[in-house]
């Protein structure tokens, strides 16, 4: 049984409108129906563009919002059907890590005093780690636990952030965009950091970017996302060295390369990132897509089994057709 | 700034065949005196792409700041110059503001945040125009639409009526641009314009640029702190550290054959999407500024005690490549020849 599950689960948004209701309501589907399981010790990274509902489906796994609908459990218990206690004693086996480290910590408070601020919160929590050693675990002097946020470099806030996260000892972290704030140098050494710290303690977690280069370096798979859906799925290096949906073979080719002479091979995407208060019919991607078909307005492709682990969401994968740009 | 009396220059092609260039250009913070950037010296051509490449503090926002003459309040030019062609165009001497406004235009990181949110994309075009060309009424809408079509933009007649909130960040990048160029000039600054857009959004916009760069013949200098989008569309680089240059010349044999330690670790700590090797981490953090010596010398594996007094000035190493370190990494070449020893 997977640690953490998502069964059809959707996220609706009411947005806009007046108090007045001069101007009428949208709503915005943030996230259409996933699916996806992550088991205890792997680390499932899900990538797409702004807008694709990667955030809100990261809250909705840790069960800081109730799905519009479709079920989340977690180690076996459906989370909306959980009273506020049970809710608690779960939660203090899961943690969210962010992009801003300055805005997750308290500049008011210490480092040693934030990170066992979780383990006060979540008395029954886990074993309680010494600060010291949380401090050590994530590379940091002990010594700093006196000092304050304001004192340290991006890179020291984002593993006391990370410090604070393993408090509780949890068996589920959910990291959003971890790293995207730092420098390309210390980038690497969070990076290297959450490596080693999955190695060591197990963690099942949901790695959240947009970055694709990050991703192939922390996770074992990859989910991309497109206006809400999932529409492909498999293990990272898989899909990243075969991409199978069109517009994952897009988002790889648009990622600078740094290989000389590795220019990419263009499947160059028309249009805008899509607008998810406005969702087009059929294949939500098929106004952008090279090879889109007539059927694809009209049709919604579900998510099919496509080779060893892997699955696609697109008509031209189901039927067998080739699209692959020439290697 | 916006005298109607005025009519810019006619002739300026003494300076739009020159080069854009900053000479020993030095930066030091107002209050403690700090030095921020020091004795940086590159040059643009009309026609080439040349990237700074830096990571935060390295100074190469300040650089085209300066090179704009809009250096924020807390700081101050101590050294240095900017040249068009053969005329000085630092700061506020003489015709610098006239000549920078007609032959450099810029844009940033935000394009919705430059953009008033009270103006159509028509109005702040119509604005453009008529500042630098003397262009209004139907002439104007003609050579606005005209710029939304060679920025890739589809239905100018309707975007024209637009306001910026209505744009996605991709669009308001490519108005930003289309604004840029409706003085013709002959260089655009560009600091990070890709960083705040997604991935396949950043990809057309860096064809865009390259593009116009090949088309319009315009001089590009790009500021970044990824070493992929160098790879994408840089001719020439200009790698920043702690406000110095660490190493300068031709993109791909600089990416390719780094000869400058930090480059170097810099390329190592860049993950790579189709290698297996995790990056590799610079221990610190671009943060710390020693009292003396090569601003990278905490950070370096090579480092001396001779790093850690004087810092080494740019020197030429190869051609067109220029490196400030007293221990630059052997040449290709030479890396090469000792394989060969090495093997037999």
């Amino acid at each position: 049984m997977p640690l953490v599950e998502a069964q059809g689960v959707t996220k609706h948004f009411r947005v806009g409108g007046s108090a007045f209701a001069t101007i009428s309501r949208a709503t915005v589907k943030a996230v259409a129906g996933a699916d996806l399981a992550v088991d205890r010790g792997e680390t499932l990274a899900v990538v797409g563009e702004s807008g694709c509902g990667k955030s809100t489906l990261g809250r909705l796994l840790l069960g800081l919002m109730p799905p519009s609908s479709g079920r989340v459990m977690f180690d076996g218990h459906d989370l909306a059907g959980l009273g506020s206690p049970a809710l608690r004693r779960l939660r203090a086996r899961m943690q969210l890590v962010f992009q801003n480290p300055l805005q997750a910590l308290d500049p008011r408070m210490s480092v040693g005093e934030q990170i066992v601020e979780p383990t006060v919160i979540h008395p029954a929590a886990g074993n309680r780690l010494p600060v010291a050693d949380l401090l050590a675990q994530v590379g940091l002097d002990p010594a700093l636990a006196g000092r304050f946020p304001h004192q340290l470099s991006g890179g020291q806030r984002q593993r006391v952030v990370i410090a604070r996260a393993m408090a509780t000892q949890p068996d589920f972290i959910v990291f959003d965009e971890p790293v995207s704030a730092l420098d390309v140098s210390v980038q690497a050494q969070i990076i290297r950091l959450i490596r080693d710290l999955q190695t060591a303690r197990g963690f099942a977690s949901v790695f959240i970017s947009h970055d694709l280069r990050v991703v192939r370096h922390v996770a074992d798979r990859v989910a991309v996302m497109y206006l809400g859906r999932i529409v492909e799925e498999g293990p990272v290096r898989a899909v990243f060295a075969e991409p199978l949906h069109p517009y994952t073979q897009a988002l790889i080719a648009a990622v600078p390369r740094l290989a000389p002479g590795m220019r990419r091979v263009r499947v160059v995407l028309k249009g805008e990132p899509p607008n998810p208060a406005a969702i087009p019919s059929g294949c939500p991607f098929h106004p952008r897509c090279p090879v889109a078909e007539y059927d694809c307005r009209t049709h919604a492709p579900a998510r099919v089994a496509a080779g060893p682990a892997r699955s696609v969401a697109c008509i031209r994968v189901a039927s067998g057709s080739t699209f692959l740009p020439a290697a | 700034m916006r005298d109607g009396s005025r009519v810019p220059p006619a002739d300026l092609s003494a300076v739009e065949d020159g080069r854009l260039a900053v000479r020993d250009l030095t930066i030091a913070a107002r209050d403690s005196g700090g030095i921020l950037v020091s004795g940086v010296a590159f040059s643009v051509v009309p026609g080439e792409t040349v990237a700074l490449v830096g990571e935060s503090g390295s100074g190469k926002s300040l650089t085209i700041l300066a090179m704009l003459g809009l250096l924020p309040g807390g700081v101050v030019q101590t050294a240095g110059d900017v040249r068009l062609g053969g005329s000085d165009i630092t700061g506020f001497a003489g015709d610098s503001i006239r000549l920078r406004g007609r032959v450099i235009a810029a844009i940033f990181q935000d394009p919705q945040a430059s953009l008033d949110p009270r103006w159509t994309v028509g109005r702040y075009l119509r604005d453009q125009l008529f500042r630098h060309r003397r262009l209004r009424g139907a002439a104007a809408d003609r050579e606005a639409a005209a710029l939304l079509d060679g920025v890739g933009l589809p239905q100018p007649e309707r975007l024209m009526k637009s306001y910026p909130h209505e744009l996605s960040g991709g669009m308001a990048q490519r108005v930003m641009i289309a604004g840029a160029l409706a003085a013709r000039p002959r260089f655009l600054l560009a600091d990070e314009p890709t960083t705040a857009l997604d991935v396949t959004t950043q990809a057309q916009i860096l064809d865009l640029l390259a593009d116009l760069q090949k088309r319009e013949g315009l001089g590009v200098l790009l500021v970044t702190h990824d070493l992929g989008v160098v790879a994408e569309i840089a001719h020439r680089v200009v790698v920043l550290y702690g406000g110095r240059i660490m190493e300068t010349g031709d993109a791909a044999r600089v990416l390719g054959h780094p000869r400058h330690p930090y480059t170097a670790a810099l390329l190592a700590a860049m993950p790579d999407i189709t290698d297996d090797m995790p990056p590799v981490a610079i221990p610190g953090h671009p943060g710390e500024r020693p009292a003396s010596g090569c601003p990278f010398h905490p950070r370096c594996g090579l480092a001396t005690s001779a790093c850690e007094t004087a810092p080494p000035s740019l020197r030429e190493i190869g051609p067109e490549q220029g490196v400030a370190c007293y221990h630059p990494l052997p040449s290709a070449a030479m890396t090469q020849g000792l394989i060969r020893y090495a093997v037999g």
